[in-house]
């Protein structure tokens, strides 16, 4: 079976620039700091899962990689800052890059033998490495904690100045920090060699190889990268939680950052920066109605951006946009 | 570069001040208490009861204690998801102001607040998460469930007493089951008695026969399981029980088999014990008046649980809380002082706080599913009073 | 030795019985798949549908087990062949993974419906008397409600044989799984064949989960919660490859429940184990020919 992914934007050629809606977005999330001082542990998660499905846009998104086990490489993060903090390494900083070169490696050793397949044989092993991860960290301990999880750990304050607090400020801003590096790093990257040359795959990968393209080393190079920003994320949720339990590597994570994702509309970056907020609030605030409801909107959500509208909530900004510009994206006929 | 940092420092303490300082509160005339609950999800089951056990007692005993108000507010983590407990405790305390929090079902989601509960000094009353370290985690956690190994031993004790010799240990594969099957097995042990096999069961299973058919090559005359409620324990239990084993065998667990969950067996679970702090059948006042209020709530059919159980009994701890701070500026850690070493008959029979260690003492009973009038319920058939908390070297011995 | 050949034996009569639920649920999701190439990860919704409506005709109606069962398929089976004809006619030239995400979404959708309905509590289905006894075998017990399952799984594979090999309908059926434009352009109306092959799929899942409610008990959650191993047939299945679907969840049954019972520490990684070697190696399933 032939993988594509849904593709209702423009292609790289024709955004060479810091699109708009990524500064608007940006703008959006600093004025959070000042209008909702009192909700930033919850802007800080969601910034954290922005930053989640900003990876896995990396994957999907450019790469046409379908995966349902990108917990692996969030929970491997996640873990490892968690050590490294118990083992003595406080400095939060240092400890994330940290974090995300360990997810990177785990890609890299996978990538070579999963990303030969394509399509359900994909999603499959994808899942099956992801589960197997969760049991046997759930089944170690003495390393992680088991089901207790991973606590008692402590970080320093960032930079040396800023301290953690329970209202979050750090924390939020140290995400927003990150978000912004990785989003600016993943633009860069799209409308780079590379990034066309990923495009290529994820549109046909036979031409590709056919064009003498070493699409197995590209795709495990893009699968180790964006395994690096997973990882990265899960190193943040780790150091404002100051704890890391099974959850960051259960299926239920993949499946929601996939949803998330394709939520705010996948291969546009920005897509990420959308889903997270969109999905992570409705979650919130559909409880307090009614705790069943909220599974119920996401669903009736899912369906409703697959069939009516899609490209998710960035492909109708950006139809709404282009149609009070008087034209449609990719020349089509009004 | 050192003047960047001396503004940056500045920067950092506007912020912080622009947010808002440590919760102070006055001789508020109102205390809010969060509660950490599950009201979707695999442990939706527990959040019911939450609910329910804290809006009997509040029905029974008014809204208010001490000369204040008390408010109850809830949170819904929605599964294994101590990230989000969290985060949700964090925003209960900043945003919704409330003094004390509540709930927690899971042990994982009491060590995620623990670090919370202390830097705020908020008393925190742990209803079910029964890991050895909860305590641990702040001195200001107390609970009304149960140290895990208060019914382990006892179930041990319990097996022992009916003269059990040789008994093979069934566990989920986690560490609440490592915990109950450690302790299970020292005390039985120690009291005399062989553990002839252990198996520990992956959460991931669905079919129990072949663990079964394990035990059953096995020479036993006891057995002792601890599974999660809900799918693993009635599979594991009719498994069991499909063998011939219930019959042939001292089966002792935990909370497997809760008189609401007793519609989903056959008769085959005849026999099933369980040892546990609570019992819908025991005879006292507290609890008749508890069950009573509790179907005049939620409907005739309505039965209570171990979660309900420990919310009723967690609420009235918050009360007493409350009550020490009568005519005096709140104060989280005096409260806390003002309930070590309380004794007081809740649901289950007598319960005291131990001042030393904020375990609870408080009596186990054995539970055993009987047939009476065509309906199956667990029916007390012994118990251990005043039963305490083991140490920490002794768990980890 | 006698007490091991035994234990063997009942182990492959366990995981015998466990495999025919795991094909009973599966087999629809295989068929479909090899008609229509959507995977779709509701599937479990529809045997949970299957298995709480058999919960209400029995507790509500007073229905007898055997009258309620095949009421519950039939009404579910219907509900199928209407979602095919509303919702999943839509998804059939669509990106796959938007079809898995809108299938996700009807998931989630049963999920938050059945929690809200019959609230966060685990059903199991009151077995009638005739099925809640054991009968002796090589001088044991066994449970009649295993003989059952055992039974209803060599029915259906008996009625797909009939089906497939003998009449009309399976002639076309498999020409349209073969190759589906060259079915249509012979004169087979495939619209309508995929219409019933996905209600005969949605009522076998359903019979799964009325029927299997002893060893997968009733709860909210179960639309996802045994979405993998379902999944897991079906991708060691291949696609439409219904006589490979049948060996597959033997094999998987008696290999899950042999791992569990011989290494009981290591029985929850066996299966994923076997499915990332068995994927890796024969990415279109263990038995297809590989090309």
């Amino acid at each position: 079976m032939k993988i594509t992914v849904s593709s209702t934007g423009l292609s790289a050629l024709d955004r060479p620039r810091l699109p708009m809606i990524a500064l608007v977005v940006f703008a959006l999330a600093l004025a959070v700091f000042f209008v909702f001082p009192d909700r930033l542990s919850l802007a800080a998660y969601i910034g954290i899962f922005a930053l989640f499905a900003l990876s896995l846009d990396l994957a999907l998104g450019m790469a046409g990689i379908v995966t349902l086990g990108h917990a692996a490489f969030f929970g491997v993060g996640a873990y490892t800052a968690g050590w490294l903090a118990l083992a003595g390494w406080q400095e939060p900083i240092t400890g994330v890059v940290i974090s995300g070169l360990c997810a990177a490696a785990l890609a890299g050793a996978l990538g070579p033998f999963i990303l030969r397949l394509t399509g359900l044989p994909l999603v499959m092993v994808t899942l099956a490495v992801g589960v197997f991860l969760f049991e046997a960290a759930n089944k170690l301990t003495w390393l992680t904690g088991g089901d207790d999880g991973l606590y008692g750990m402590t970080f320093s304050p960032v930079l040396g100045i800023f301290e953690w607090s329970i209202y979050g400020t750090t924390d939020y801003l140290y995400v927003l920090a990150w978000l912004a590096l990785a989003f600016y790093g993943c633009h860069r990257l799209t409308t780079s060699n590379f990034g066309l040359a990923l495009r290529g795959v994820r549109e046909n990968r036979l031409r590709m190889s056919l064009l003498g393209s070493s699409v197995l080393a590209q795709l495990t190079l893009a699968y180790a990268l964006s395994a690096f920003i997973a990882g990265v994320a899960g190193a943040l949720l780790a150091q404002t939680s100051e704890f890391v339990g099974l959850e960051v590597l259960s299926v239920e994570k993949s499946i929601d950052v996939v949803v998330i994702l394709v939520l705010g509309g996948v291969g546009h970056l920005y897509g990420a920066l959308l889903g997270a907020p969109v999905y992570l609030l409705i979650k919130d605030m559909s409880k307090e109605w009614n705790p069943h409801a909220w599974m119920i909107i996401i669903g009736f959500m899912l369906v409703f951006v697959m069939l009516v509208a899609r490209g998710g909530i960035h492909g109708v900004l950006h139809k709404v946009i282009a149609r009070s510009r008087g034209k449609l994206p990719n020349g089509e006929p009004r | 570069m050192f003047e960047l940092k001396k503004k940056l420092a500045a920067f950092a303490a506007v912020t912080a001040l622009a947010v808002g300082l440590p919760v102070t509160a006055g001789a508020q005339d109102q205390i809010k208490v969060g509660i950490l609950s599950h009201d979707t999800g695999p442990f939706a089951q527990n959040g019911q009861g939450f609910h329910r056990g804290i809006e009997v007692y509040q029905a029974l005993h008014g809204k208010s204690a001490g000369g204040r108000e008390i408010e109850f507010v809830y949170r819904d983590i929605g599964g294994p998801n101590p990230a989000v407990g969290k985060r949700l405790a964090e925003e209960l305390i900043v945003r919704e102001k409330v003094q004390i929090l509540g709930g927690f079902a899971l042990s994982s989601e009491a060590l995620a607040v623990g670090p919370i509960v202390e830097q705020t000094k908020t008393p925190a009353i742990t209803f079910i998460a029964s890991s050895p370290s909860v305590l641990a985690g702040s001195q200001y956690f107390l609970k009304s469930g149960q140290h895990i190994a208060q019914s382990s031993s006892a179930g041990a004790t319990f097996a022992r007493k009916q003269g059990a010799e040789k008994c093979y240990i069934v566990v989920s594969d986690y560490q609440p089951g490592y915990d109950a099957q450690k302790a299970f097995r020292k005390t039985f042990e120690s009291e005399g008695g062989q553990i002839v096999g252990e198996v520990r069961v992956p959460l991931n299973t669905v079919d129990f026969a072949a663990i079964v058919e394990g035990i059953a090559s096995t020479e036993t005359d006891c057995i002792n399981v601890f599974v999660p409620p809900g799918a693993p324990a009635i599979g594991l239990l009719r498994a069991l029980a499909e063998r011939g084993l219930v019959e042939s065998n001292f089966v002792v667990g935990m909370g497997e088999a809760e008189d609401h969950i007793l519609p989903q067996y056959d008769d085959s679970v005849v026999g099933f014990k369980g040892a546990l702090y609570y019992a819908e059948a025991l005879d006292n006042e507290e609890n008749k008046t508890f069950i009573a209020k509790l179907k005049e709530l939620y409907g005739p059919d309505t039965q209570p649980d171990f979660a309900s159980a420990s919310a009723y009994d967690g609420a009235h701890l918050i009360y007493e809380m409350v009550k020490s701070q009568e005519g005096k500026d709140w104060s989280g850690p005096d409260a806390v002082e003002a309930v070590k070493g309380l004794s007081w008959n809740g649901v289950r029979g007598p319960m005291k706080i131990d001042p030393e260690t904020r375990e609870l003492v408080q009596n186990i009973y054995l539970r055993e599913v009987q047939k009476v009038d065509g309906k199956l319920q667990n029916a007390i058939v012994d118990q251990l009073e005043a039963v305490e908390a083991p140490s920490k070297e002794w768990m980890e011995n | 030795m006698e007490q091991f050949l035994a234990s063997l034996a009942f182990i492959i009569l366990y995981g015998g019985t466990y495999g025919a639920v795991l094909f009973i649920i599966s087999v629809g999701l295989v068929m479909t798949m090899g008609l229509m190439r959507v995977p779709n990860l509701a599937h479990g919704a529809f045997a949970a549908l299957g298995g709480y409506l058999t919960i209400l005709l029995m507790n509500q109606a007073g229905a007898n087990y055997f009258v309620a069962v095949p009421v519950a398929v039939i009404l579910v089976a219907a509900l199928g062949a209407l979602a095919e004809r509303t919702i999943y006619v839509r998804l059939y030239n669509i990106p796959e993974l938007d079809q898995i995400l809108l299938t996700v979404g009807i998931a989630f959708i049963f999920v938050g419906g059945l929690a809200l309905t019959f609230g966060p509590n685990v059903f199991t289905i009151r077995l009638p008397e005739v099925l809640s006894g054991s009968v002796d075998l090589f001088g044991r017990s066994f449970p009649v409600y295993r003989v059952f399952l055992l039974a209803v799984g060599a029915l259906i594979i008996l009625g797909f044989w009939l089906v497939f090999d003998r009449t009309t309908l399976g002639a076309k059926l498999r020409a349209a799984v073969d190759n589906r434009s060259m079915a249509q352009a012979t004169g087979i109306n495939v619209e309508r064949i995929v219409m019933l092959a996905f209600a005969a799929g949605t009522g076998l899942a359903a019979l799964g989960g009325a029927i299997g409610a002893g060893l997968f008990p009733l709860e909210p959650l179960y639309p996802i919660k045994y979405l993998t191993i379902i999944l897991i047939i079906v991708a060691l299945s291949g696609f439409g490859n219904i006589k490979s679907s049948i060996v597959v969840a033997m094999v998987v049954g008696i290999a899950d429940t042999a791992a569990r019972y011989y290494l009981p520490e290591l029985g929850g990684f066996a299966i994923y184990a076997l499915v990332i070697a068995a994927v890796a190696m024969r990415p279109a399933g263990m038995f297809a020919r590989q090309g």
